[in-house]
């Protein structure tokens, strides 16, 4: 049937109103994108063909998709006046039972949200209905909340292979507005008032780039669709192509019809075989519905469409090499001038856009201008799809107005990096796009933005990296890819690129030098500016951002030989080895519990860990967070594995180095001292230990017990005393002994581990008061076993371990209290360890987010209420988390009993005293980071006292790394540390699984250690966490994936 | 051509020259040099050895730079061929060469001329190479060879940096002539042919070879048959014994010449009566 007028579209948009909601029927609609196909959509779509057959109250059909990749497969139910409810995560087991409940399908588990109206845009607002009760709307949830969908208007509702329902949303009727009552001036006219900008990445203004073509004299014209869309990791084409192919299509006509061109060419890569196969049922639809071909809609123009498909290459997204591939040629791409508008394809006139740019055409006639210019900002009206990918928690596209900040979409929509890890940067545009730093979250995304900041628009893409990428890595992928997919006609690009990869290939492996890093940023401006096309143009983008932004990675591979995120294969032995600070062969004693072996476990653990039942219990185990079967999966346990091993294995006889004449004074019995006495003991060395207080341990002491028992403690420090380090106590070094009387004693060489033993103050009115307390004095106090009145209402402001630590002590002490912690920022920027505030709020633990204390109300010297304020988020720091501020007018007030102050720590620096030689930075001692050595010879300093609070392993190892450096110097030799890359040799053999005990491995998550029950911990600092059992640590050690073995 | 005649500055010094010109060829008619490696004046401009950077310096616009030899001249276009920025980035592209092509003589005289004696990158050392390590990729051959020639025997094969250039699938071609015009053109020496006996070698072109012309009177060795079948003169039509196809171009010379003198010395007998 050919359209002839206006009546037989109006026709044809009831019959399609009728498929898209029937009156009495039940419509199932699967999302049918290759996103939802490769997940099992297919499956699931056979399944309901299955069950459903038979039954005609129920219509079955494909849709596109939504967006939400995270939560495909995707399934729509529509019932009639009740409206449209999507189902998520739907596999094909469950299909019966939705059937089987299509009357209440409102109580299955897989609701997702409904859809009560939906506003098609062109064809206006569609009412499906509102009968679900109590099931959040579809832009309810967060993902979909910040959303504007303009181009994916269509997406995840109609049925793509079917033209009638894209009608049945107005669909053409745009052109039929073009053709019936606009001149092709009119129509670039509007375009040009919508501000529509190439959505291919270049940004060039839509309107101008067509009156070029059409100002130009020529009895044939062409226009193109660049639908060669090959960024990794972008896909915002194929799913514009796959869920609305008609847009694309209708938008093409206009074009054409505004140009003066009647041939229209989709040039697609052949590797979107379901978009090219709905791109030529919407063609074949389209022509017999008499849009396509001669006369369109009576109007006297005529206009086809065919499709090129392309084998695929990057560099054919560039225009001039795209015709020159659709003429038959290698795609390698031709000066400028001419250009296309002017020769283009065939050497006629040729206007060339984007996917996006041509299903953005209908809108914009249909709608005016005017009307499209109210989305985005000034420079960049409209909306952008991107394709989140990455390590973001909800990934999938999304479509944003333009000038929306990046944070929105990473925070909002992504919902950050998964498993509390923190987002580094965001890579968009691809290949030829650049890596944005955290810190400049707060940019609106728009085309001159991400320009400024090194990176491109492009065509969408927009990866998300987080601790475990490594930025250095991720230029080099890029540049591969690059190098790959060069054409290799001019110099700089082929042979440019090459060179670089090879110097990024050697630094990543541990060979690169200082002038490498010179050398690249040298060689990338050449290609920057010499290249011929797009491709190399932008090819150096990758590595001039991650350059500019993460300099300091780049230093450490070069330097240190150090890949941080544990991704650069050459330099990481295992991920966890390479994140733990003291450098724990992790996936050896894994292996060995694994293996049963419980002694040697704990043998190799102790090679390189002074203590390991302190950190089997405390560590925040940085390792888990990198661990690789966290990737997808669960991290192992190995934070849990290491104090089983510590428990259970028994002692390795440790051998001590001939006893050396060189004396060592180690300042404070913290971790960081204790480390470095034990370290250099071992290598022979006399060392003494001044301790200020009666008892060793520094800040380990006030760890509550319930996390690490006091009796665990002192075993620890008993075992390194047993090793020849006499702990002297009651000396304070500076009053008591100056650093350079304990040289005159006959020490050689001297070690800082002085801890931040001071709590800071909050500085507002009202601190001085009785029952404000400081959260170290206050631990403090409970661990010497002071007895505290604490009253009824106890808060705790701060964020970190001290403030977790305080309030679960309260929580503990005080029976009938309520026990709040207050923290200024929210749960993502919390510092503290993330099981400490899962505990904490599982203990019943109440934390408010966003507030701050003003003013402290005081009654007889005691706290009577605290007034607080609001805080909201606002622009990121130089930290890259968002500065609190204070919202105004939003102050109330608590009463409060006891306020306990966590907000930070300060050190005593009365060790100083007499030693004016030694370099002080701020209230921390400045030393050489590689060697620990400070200004003042023979002196070393480590721990809390060079880098501020932080926690026991990182203190550990820096007396660790010193106990090396003072070795070097008391042997005489240049304290300098030389890197290099060195493996342990464990090599413990493989365990040997079947077949079905791998599936088996697969499927088990992680276990945790067990936990005393909640009516256990109130009033009692009974150990909360529990050793795992023999049976389940061997199990947790089975799912290691041992990364240290390689591949030979 | 009745082009719009314009006024251009290279260097600050102003130059007459047509409208739409390329500005390489502007350059050269003025004996000004710009170094160039894959331009030709009889092919069509490919722009991509890169080497002919100038820098566009018109007031008003932001300076950029372009290839020479795909820069249209227009009036009032001010360039330089030898900025500072322009200097330098030739000299990162010419160890880029250095490092593509180290057997290359011919492209380390350029290089030195522009100060560059060594290359900081990792040089290219491919076993066994045809082009024994000097292609830089220019394309002069492949373009002349068809776009001049006709023939269309060697092409670019795969892409990128795996780029090569050589007859298609490596065999041999019976499409050559053996003109050598591609080796002619090579601006860095690295294609070689070989002579032996009847018959010339294409060493870099898979081996491929054609037979020689024998000259009927000296039995020397002269040209390509395939080449020679293609090459028309006024001469052989003249050449009523058709005999001057078959000689080399020496003895061909010496029987035009002697025709030449035989008439006059009829005329000269003739002149005499």
């Amino acid at each position: 049937m050919k359209i002839g007028n206006f009546e037989d579209i109006e026709r044809i948009k009831e019959r399609g109103l009728k498929k898209l909601k029937p009156d009495d029927r039940i419509r199932v609609s699967v999302g049918m994108a290759t996103c939802g196909i490769s997940v099992g959509g297919d499956a699931v779509f056979d399944e309901f063909k299955r069950v459903l057959r038979g039954r005609d109250d129920v219509v079955l059909t494909k849709t596109g998709c939504i967006g939400f990749c995270h939560e495909e497969p995707l399934v729509n139910i529509y019932i009639p006046k009740k409206g449209i409810l999507i189902l998520h995560r739907v596999q094909p087991e469950s299909v019966k039972d939705i059937v089987n409940n299509l009357d209440s399908v409102e109580t299955l588990d897989s609701v997702f949200c409904q859809i009560d109206s939906w506003d098609h845009l062109v064809g206006g607002t569609i009412e499906y209905g509102s009968g679900f009760e109590g099931i959040p709307r579809w832009n309810e949830l967060d993902f979909f909340k910040p959303q504007r969908k303009l181009v994916m208007r269509n997406a995840g509702i109609i049925n793509p292979e079917d033209i009638d329902e894209y009608i049945a949303v107005c669909g053409y009727s745009a052109l039929y507005r073009a053709l019936e009552s606009m001149t092709p001036d009119e129509v670039i006219e509007e375009v040009k008032k919508s501000g529509l900008r190439g959505r291919g990445g270049a940004g060039f203004p839509t309107g101008v780039k067509w009156e070029l073509a059409k100002n130009e004299q020529s009895d044939v014209k062409y226009v193109i669709c660049n639908a060669d869309e090959g960024d990794p990791g972008a896909y915002m084409n194929r799913n514009e192509m796959e869920s609305d192919p008609h847009s694309v299509i209708e938008g093409m006509i206009i074009g054409g019809y505004a140009i003066g061109a009647h041939k229209g060419i989709i040039y697609i890569r052949a590797e979107y075989p379901l978009a090219l196969y709905r791109l030529q049922k919407a063609i074949d639809e389209a022509r017999s519905y008499g849009l396509l071909g001669k006369n369109i809609l009576g109007s006297g123009f005529d206009f086809d469409i065919t499709i090129s498909k392309g084998a695929g290459a990057f560099v054919c997204g560039e225009e001039t090499a795209l015709i020159a591939s659709i003429e038959g040629e290698t795609g390698r791409p031709r000066p400028r001038p001419p250009y296309p508008a002017q020769k283009g394809l065939w050497g006629k006139p040729t206007n060339i856009n984007n996917v996006e740019t041509w299903t953005n055409i209908p809108l914009i006639i249909k709608k005016g201008g005017e009307w499209f210019r109210q989305f985005g900002n000034e420079k960049s009206p409209g909306t952008k799809v991107f394709s989140l990918v990455g390590k973001v928690e909800n990934v999938g596209l999304v479509e944003v107005e333009l000038g929306t900040p990046i944070r929105t979409v990473v925070y909002d929509i992504g919902g950050g990096a998964p498993k509390g890890r923190k987002v580094k940067a965001v890579q968009t545009g691809g290949p030829s796009g650049g890596c944005v730093p955290a810190k400049f979250f707060d940019l609106p995304i728009d085309y001159e933005n991400l320009t400024k900041v090194g990176s491109i628009m492009g065509s969408g893409g927009m990866v998300v990296m987080d601790e475990n990428t490594c930025m250095v890595d991720t230029a080099r992928f890029f540049l591969d890819f690059s190098v790959d997919e060069s054409c290799g006609k001019c110099v700089p690009c082929r042979e440019g690129l090459k060179q670089m990869l090879t110097m990024l290939e050697g630094i990543s492996s541990g060979e690169g030098s200082r002038s490498d890093l010179d050398t690249l940023s040298e060689l990338s401006e050449t290609i920057k500016t010499t290249s011929l096309c797009g491709l190399g143009q932008t090819a150096p983008n990758p590595v001039l951002t991650t350059l500019k932004y993460f300099k300091d990675e780049y230093i450490e591979h070069v330097d240190k030989k150090r890949c941080r995120a544990g991704i650069c294969e050459d330099l990481v032995y295992a991920p966890c080895h390479n994140a733990c600070p003291l450098g724990q062969d992790a996936p050896s004693y894994i292996a060995y519990i694994a293996h049963g072996k419980f002694d040697k476990s704990l043998e190799v653990i102790m090679r390189t860990n002074p203590f390991p039942g302190i950190l089997g219990r405390v560590c925040d185990h940085p390792c888990e967070l990198h661990c690789r079967a966290g990737e997808g999966g669960d991290p192992i346990s190995i934070r849990a594995l290491k104090r089983f091993a510590a428990d259970r294995g028994e002692m390795p006889h440790i051998k001590i180095e001939t006893d050396r004449d060189k004396r060592v004074a180690i300042v404070g019995s913290g971790p960081a001292g204790l480390s470095a006495a034990y370290f250099l003991r071992l290598k022979g060395y006399g060392v003494d230990i001044f301790e200020a207080e009666d008892k060793p341990g520094g800040m380990l002491r006030i760890i509550p017990d319930y996390r690490l028992p006091k009796d665990v403690l002192d075993r620890e420090i008993r075992r390194i005393e047993g090793f020849g380090v006499n702990i002297k106590y009651g000396i304070k070094v500076g009053e008591d002994k100056t650093i350079h009387e304990l040289f005159n004693e006959g020490y050689d060489a001297l070690f800082l581990g002085v801890g931040f033993r001071n709590g800071s103050k909050l500085n507002i009115p009202g601190e001085e008061a009785e029952s404000v307390f400081d959260g170290i004095s206050f631990l403090k106090r409970v661990a010497k076993g002071k007895k505290l009145d604490l009253g009824e209402n106890i808060y705790v402001v701060g964020g970190g371990n001290v403030a977790i630590d305080a309030a679960r002590t309260a929580w503990r002490i005080a029976e009938n209290a309520n026990v709040n912690i207050v923290y200024r920022r929210t749960r993502r920027e919390m510092p503290a360890i993330g099981e400490e505030i899962e505990d904490a709020l599982f203990e019943g633990i109440n934390i408010e987010f966003l507030t701050n204390p003003v003013r402290i109300i005081t009654e007889n010297g005691r706290v009577k209420a605290v007034e607080w304020v609001k805080m909201k988020l606002g622009e990121i720091d130089e930290s890259g988390r968002p500065r609190p501020i204070p919202i105004e007018g939003s102050e109330f007030v608590t009463p409060v009993d006891t306020l306990i102050v966590c907000v930070g720590q300060t050190p005593d620096l009365s060790f100083t005293k007499g030693a004016k030689e030694l370099n002080l930075a701020g209230n921390t001692v400045s030393v050489d980071l590689d060697t620990m050595a400070t200004s003042l010879k023979g002196v070393f300093a480590g721990g809390d006292i060079v880098t501020g609070p932080s926690t026991v392993v990182r203190a550990a190892a820096a007396g660790k790394v010193t106990s090396e450096s003072i070795d070097r110097y008391l042997k005489g030799a240049e304290v300098k540390r030389e890197f290099t890359v060195e493996f342990p040799h464990e090599n413990v053999p493989l365990l040997k699984f079947s077949a079905e005990e791998l599936k088996k491995l697969s499927l088990t998550g992680r276990t945790e250690s067990p936990k005393i029950p909640l009516n256990w911990r109130r009033g009692s600092f009974a150990e909360v966490e529990k050793t795992l059992d023999v049976e389940a640590a061997i199990s947790e050690a089975k799912r290691c994936l041992r990364c240290d073995v390689k591949e030979k | 051509m009745n082009a719009k005649e314009v006024q251009v500055f290279i260097n600050g010094k102003a130059y007459r020259a047509r409208e739409g010109e390329l500005l390489i060829d502007v350059a050269r008619r003025n004996g000004i040099f710009i170094p160039s490696l894959c331009y030709e004046e009889s092919l069509e401009p490919y722009g991509a050895c890169r080497m002919c950077i100038v820098e566009i310096r018109n007031k008003g616009v932001k300076k950029r730079t372009a290839t020479s030899c795909t820069l249209h001249v227009f009036d009032g276009l001010s360039v330089e061929t030898d900025s500072e920025e322009v200097s330098r980035h030739r000299k990162v592209l010419l160890e880029l060469y250095l490092a593509q092509a180290p057997n290359s003589s011919k492209l380390k005289e350029l290089a030195l001329r522009y100060g560059v004696s060594k290359t900081r990158f990792k040089q290219n050392t491919r076993y066994n190479d045809p082009l024994s390590n000097s292609c830089v990729l220019c394309g002069l051959c492949v373009r002349v060879c068809s776009e001049v020639m006709g023939a269309g025997v060697i092409g670019f094969i795969g892409r990128g940096e795996k780029t090569r250039i050589n007859t298609p699938f490596f065999e041999k071609s019976d499409l050559c002539l053996g003109c050598k015009a591609c080796a002619e053109m090579c601006p860095t020496g690295a294609i070689k042919f070989r002579d032996e006996g009847n018959i010339r070698i294409a060493n870099s072109w898979s081996n491929t070879y054609v037979e020689l012309k024998k000259c009927k009177m000296c039995g020397k060795y002269f040209a390509p048959s395939k080449l020679d079948e293609k090459i028309d003169s006024i001469y052989y039509y003249r050449d009523k014994n058709n005999e001057l196809r078959d000689l080399c171009p020496d003895c061909r010379r010496k029987v035009i010449t002697k025709r030449i003198n035989l008439i006059t010395e009829n005329e000269v007998e003739r002149y005499a009566k």
